[in-house]
């Protein structure tokens, strides 16, 4: 495994030269960021899995395009964003295509589902994936960044290329829906 | 009631840490293999081949085209009061008469 302490800039510069060792190393340093953006976004499965991957596939696509003027981790997390809000659209598509309607909802919520865990925190994930998927897309991107990947509101409006007000009345209305639905988990 | 403040921090250790957020164990090394596979990729083999093709193709469709165009203009002429272009593309002249030719047959093949 490459050194970890080789400069994100300096792994990129040889990723342009066609080092693929460098990009891989680039991809073990960022999955974790991008895995609990689009975790957050989808709730974990095959389909987080796949846009993770796409998240990095378009990276390297865009490897000369990138200017560095973003961190990369910022870059990373806006590409992996946008590319969730097109999943949920084209799951929300197909659902309404092909499911009955009273089918749609548990489908959605049944679609962020892992292995079993104890049932105490499973039921917690669940509630909490629950509330999270009954938010509007651009709602959940912000509580997803806000709250799980913890960035500011100047970086989560950065992100989405958003005035910061519009980021903070997203935030104010989703959490005005998700606080009845996790209030017995902030009593506990 | 709570402020917004307030419930990002009641409400995010909640959301941040109701599971787990990774990938399963091999992420980077599926994330190489997709690259490499999309590297290759027969997009970009088609798209090589079509413009190949496209290449061999578009002089013997241009001199086609110089051909009809000056076989109409050898044809037909200008002489009917035609532009070169018309002439060119092989159109018929339009006159009142032809005009109303047309739409007698319109109406000829009507229910009429």
């Amino acid at each position: 495994m490459m050194n970890d302490r080789i400069p994100d800039g300096e792994l990129l510069q040889r990723a342009r030269s066609g080092d693929q060792a460098a990009f891989r190393t680039l991809v073990e340093r960022y999955e974790q960021v991008v895995a609990a953006t689009v975790i957050g976004m989808l709730g974990s499965g095959p389909e987080a899995e796949d846009v993770g991957q796409e998240t990095f596939i378009r990276f390297y696509a865009s490897l000369n395009r990138f200017r560095e003027e973003a961190s990369l981790k910022t870059y990373l997390t806006r590409i992996a964003i946008n590319l969730s809000l097109n999943s949920i659209k084209r799951r929300k598509r197909f659902l309404s295509r092909h499911v009955e309607g009273d089918l749609v909802e548990t489908i959605e919520l049944d679609s962020g589902a892992g292995p079993a865990d104890r049932a105490e925190s499973r039921e917690v994930r669940e509630v909490v994936r629950h509330a999270i998927d009954r938010l509007a897309p651009k709602q959940r991107a912000v509580v997803t960044l806000r709250l799980i990947d913890g960035y500011s509101t100047r970086e989560t409006a950065e992100i989405l290329g958003l005035p910061e007000g519009t980021v903070l009345s997203r935030l104010s209305r989703a959490l005005k829906k998700l606080q009845p639905q996790l209030q017995p988990l902030m009593e506990a | 009631m709570m402020k917004d403040r307030d419930l990002v921090d009641a409400l995010g250790p909640i959301v941040r840490d109701a599971e787990e957020r990774r990938f399963e164990p091999g992420f980077s090394h599926r994330v190489m293999e997709r690259i490499r596979a999309e590297a290759g990729a027969p997009v970009i083999v088609l798209s090589s081949a079509l413009r190949r093709q496209f290449l061999r193709l578009a002089p013997i469709a241009a001199a086609v085209l110089v051909a009809l165009s000056a076989y109409s203009l050898l044809g037909l002429g200008t002489s009917s009061g035609q532009s070169v272009l018309e002439a060119a593309l092989g159109l018929e002249p339009l006159t009142v008469e032809t005009a109303y030719a047309l739409d007698q047959g319109f109406y000829t093949d009507g229910d009429d």
